[in-house]
C-alpha cells in the first residue's frame, strides 16, 4: 500500500525538489540531530545558573569529608568485604556525582500537567517525553563532569590516589553515562506519574531512597547480607550507581561488558515503561477553550 | 501574650490550607516517613557489618540523633517555614507586606509559612524515640526540650544566612546549603569528627548544640553541659534577631505590589 508520502516524494514534492526516502539509517540520523539538539539546549541550559552549579559542587566535597570521616574510623583496622579506604572514598566520589547530576525532571513534569501547558506539546513534531528526556539528560551531562572532577580531586586530597585509576576510569566512564540515562528515566517515569497523583513529590523521595539503599549510593551492596545482595545487584539501581563506581574501583572487563549490556537492557525497559505510561496519559488528557 | 495569639492564628490557617488538599497532605507526610526509614536500613546494615561500636557510638545513640533531628527539623519546617524562603522575600521585594503590618516583622515572616512534609518528619522523629530509645520522664523531657531548640537553632542558622541577602545581594544558594550541613553533620556519629572540624559544629554549624550534646545529655545527665549548651542555642538566636533587625535597616523597597490572602 502506497501512502501519500510516497507518492509526493515520486512526484517531487511542491518545490520540485524530490523529498528524502525514509531509511533507517536517515530516521536515525534525524532522530539524532532533533535530540542531539534538545540536548545541547540543555546543556547550555545548566550553564546558566552559576551559583547553584558552585554550592552542588561545595555540597559534594562537604559530603565527602563527612564520609571519609565516617569510613576512616570503621575500616582502621583494614578492609571489610573488600573496600579499602580508598576504593570506598572513590567509589562514594562516583555515586554521588551520578546522584547530583541527575536533576529535578519530574517537577517541570507535574508543572506542565497542573497548568494544562502539556497538551501545547501533543502538536509538536517530537514526543513529549522524549524531548523532556533529551533536555534534562544533556544538563545531567554538563553537571556530571565538574561533580565527577571534583570529587576525584576531593577522594585524592583526602585518602590518595586511587589504584589502576586510568583503566577503572577508561572502563567506567560509559557506564557513568549509561547510569545517568537510567536515572533520568527513573525521574521521568516518576514526573509521568503527575497525570494521576496531584503531587509526585513523594514518590521522587522514595525512590531517591530505594536508590540511596539498593543503589549502593552511600554503602556498596557487598555490605549486605548475601541474600539481599544477590536482589539488589540486579535491580536498575545497582546498574545508575553501584555498577560503574565499582567498576571505577575495581576494574574488570568481562564485568564491565555484563553491565553496559544490563544498563542497555534496563534503559530499553524503562523508556518502553515511559512510553507506555505516556500513552495511557494522553488519553486522560481533555483540552477545554482554544 | 499577643505574639502567641498570633502564632496560633498562622498555625491554625496553616493546618486548614494544608487539610485543604488532604490527598497530598497525607502522601507528603507518609512519603517522608517512608523517605527517613531508609536511613534505619543503612545504619542498621552498616553496624551488623562492623559490629556496634562507631568511634564510641552504637546504633541505638545514632538514632536518638536521627530522631531528634528528624523530630526538630520538622518542627522548623512546619512551624518557621518561611526561613527558607528569607532570601527570595527579601530580594524580591516581597519584604514590604510585612513591614506594613503592626506585627513585630521576624516572627511574622518566619510563621506565615508551613511546609508540609516537617508533619511527616515530626512524626518520624516522635515515633523512631519511641521505638529505639529508653523511655523516661526525663529522657522524654530532653527530647522534646532539645527537638524544639534544634528548631529554633535551625532557624536562626538559616535567618543570620538568609539575611546575608540585606548585605551581599541574593545569599539564598549559600544560605540553604549553610542549613543543610546542619542537619547533615547532625545525623553522623558525633566521634567521627576531631579537631577544626569540631570547631565547626561548634559554632557556624552548630551540629553538635543541637544534636551531639543533647545525645550526651540524653545518655548521662550534666547540670552544667545543659545551662552551657542552652546557653550557646540562646547566643545563636539572639544573634540571629540582631542580625535580621540590622538587616531590615539597609532594606530598599522595590515598590512591589502584592497581597497575601
Amino acid at each position: 500500500m502506497r501512502s501519500r508520502n510516497d507518492d509526493r516524494a515520486a512526484a517531487g514534492g511542491r518545490s520540485g525538489r524530490p523529498f528524502r526516502v525514509n531509511t533507517a539509517s536517515g530516521t536515525i540520523a534525524r532522530l539524532a540531530r532533533r535530540y542531539g539538539c534538545i540536548l545541547r539546549y540543555g546543556a547550555r541550559n545548566q550553564l546558566i545558573y552559576l551559583r547553584s552549579f558552585i554550592m552542588r559542587n561545595f555540597f559534594l566535597i562537604v559530603i565527602l569529608f563527612v564520609m571519609h570521616r565516617l569510613w576512616r574510623v570503621i575500616l582502621a583496622d583494614g578492609p571489610i568485604v573488600g573496600f579499602t579506604l580508598v576504593q570506598m572514598l572513590w567509589y562514594l566520589a562516583v555515586t554521588e556525582a551520578i546522584e547530583l547530576s541527575r536533576g529535578r525532571l519530574f517537577q517541570d513534569i507535574q508543572d506542565d500537567v497542573r497548568t494544562g501547558a502539556v497538551v501545547y506539546t501533543l502538536a509538536r513534531p517530537y514526543p513529549y517525553p522524549a524531548f523532556e528526556f533529551a533536555r534534562w539528560f544533556g544538563g545531567a551531562l554538563v553537571r556530571l563532569v565538574p561533580l565527577l572532577a571534583i570529587g576525584f580531586v576531593s577522594a585524592l586530597a583526602l585518602v590518595g590516589p586511587l589504584p589502576r585509576f586510568a583503566y577503572g576510569i577508561s572502563l567506567a566512564l560509559p557506564s557513568i553515562v549509561l547510569g545517568l540515562a537510567i536515572g533520568t528515566l527513573w525521574v521521568l517515569l516518576i514526573g509521568l506519574l503527575a497525570f494521576w497523583s496531584e503531587d509526585v513529590t513523594p514518590f521522587y523521595w522514595i525512590y531517591q531512597k530505594i536508590v540511596f539503599i539498593f543503589g549502593g549510593m552511600f554503602l556498596p551492596i557487598d555490605y549486605f547480607p548475601e541474600w539481599l545482595a544477590a536482589i539488589s545487584r540486579v535491580l536498575p539501581t545497582a546498574f545508575q550507581a553501584y555498577w560503574p563506581a565499582r567498576l571505577a574501583v575495581a576494574p574488570d572487563a568481562a564485568v564491565a561488558m555484563t553491565t553496559y549490556a544490563g544498563q542497555l537492557v534496563w534503559i530499553a525497559g524503562l523508556a518502553g515503561a515511559c512510553a507506555l505510561l505516556f500513552a495511557a496519559a494522553t488519553k486522560r488528557m481533555h483540552a477545554h477553550g482554544g | 501574650m499577643k505574639l502567641m495569639r498570633l502564632f496560633s492564628h498562622y498555625v491554625k490557617l496553616n493546618l486548614q490550607s494544608a487539610m485543604e488538599y488532604r490527598a497530598a497532605f497525607l502522601t507528603q507526610v507518609f512519603g517522608m516517613i517512608l523517605n527517613n526509614s531508609a536511613f534505619i536500613v543503612f545504619w542498621l546494615v552498616l553496624f551488623r557489618a562492623v559490629g556496634d561500636d562507631i568511634a564510641g557510638w552504637g546504633f541505638t545513640a545514632v538514632m536518638f540523633l536521627w530522631s531528634i533531628t528528624a523530630f526538630g527539623f520538622g518542627l522548623a519546617s512546619v512551624f518557621l517555614g518561611n526561613a527558607l524562603y528569607l532570601s527570595r522575600i527579601i530580594y524580591t521585594g516581597e519584604l514590604d507586606v510585612y513591614l506594613l503590618q503592626p506585627k513585630p516583622i521576624l516572627p511574622n515572616v518566619l510563621w506565615s509559612r508551613s511546609i508540609v512534609s516537617g508533619w511527616g518528619d515530626a512524626a518520624y522523629g516522635l515515633v523512631l524515640f519511641g521505638l529505639t530509645q529508653p523511655l523516661s520522664v526525663a529522657g522524654i523531657a530532653i527530647f522534646l526540650g532539645f527537638g524544639v531548640a534544634l528548631a529554633l537553632v535551625l532557624t536562626a542558622i538559616r535567618v543570620i544566612y538568609h539575611s546575608l541577602t540585606f548585605y551581599f545581594g541574593n545569599a539564598e544558594d549559600f544560605a540553604t546549603t549553610a542549613g543543610e550541613l546542619v542537619i547533615l553533620f547532625s545525623m553522623y556519629p558525633g566521634g567521627v569528627f576531631d579537631g577544626p572540624t569540631m570547631w565547626l559544629l561548634h559554632s557556624v554549624i552548630p551540629a553538635a548544640l543541637v544534636a551531639f550534646i543533647p545525645a550526651q545529655l540524653f545518655a548521662s545527665f550534666d547540670t552544667t553541659l545543659l545551662l552551657a549548651v542552652l546557653a550557646a542555642d540562646a547566643l545563636i538566636i539572639a544573634g540571629a534577631v540582631i542580625v535580621f533587625a540590622r538587616g531590615v535597616r539597609r532594606y530598599e523597597s522595590g515598590n512591589r505590589i502584592g497581597a497575601r490572602l
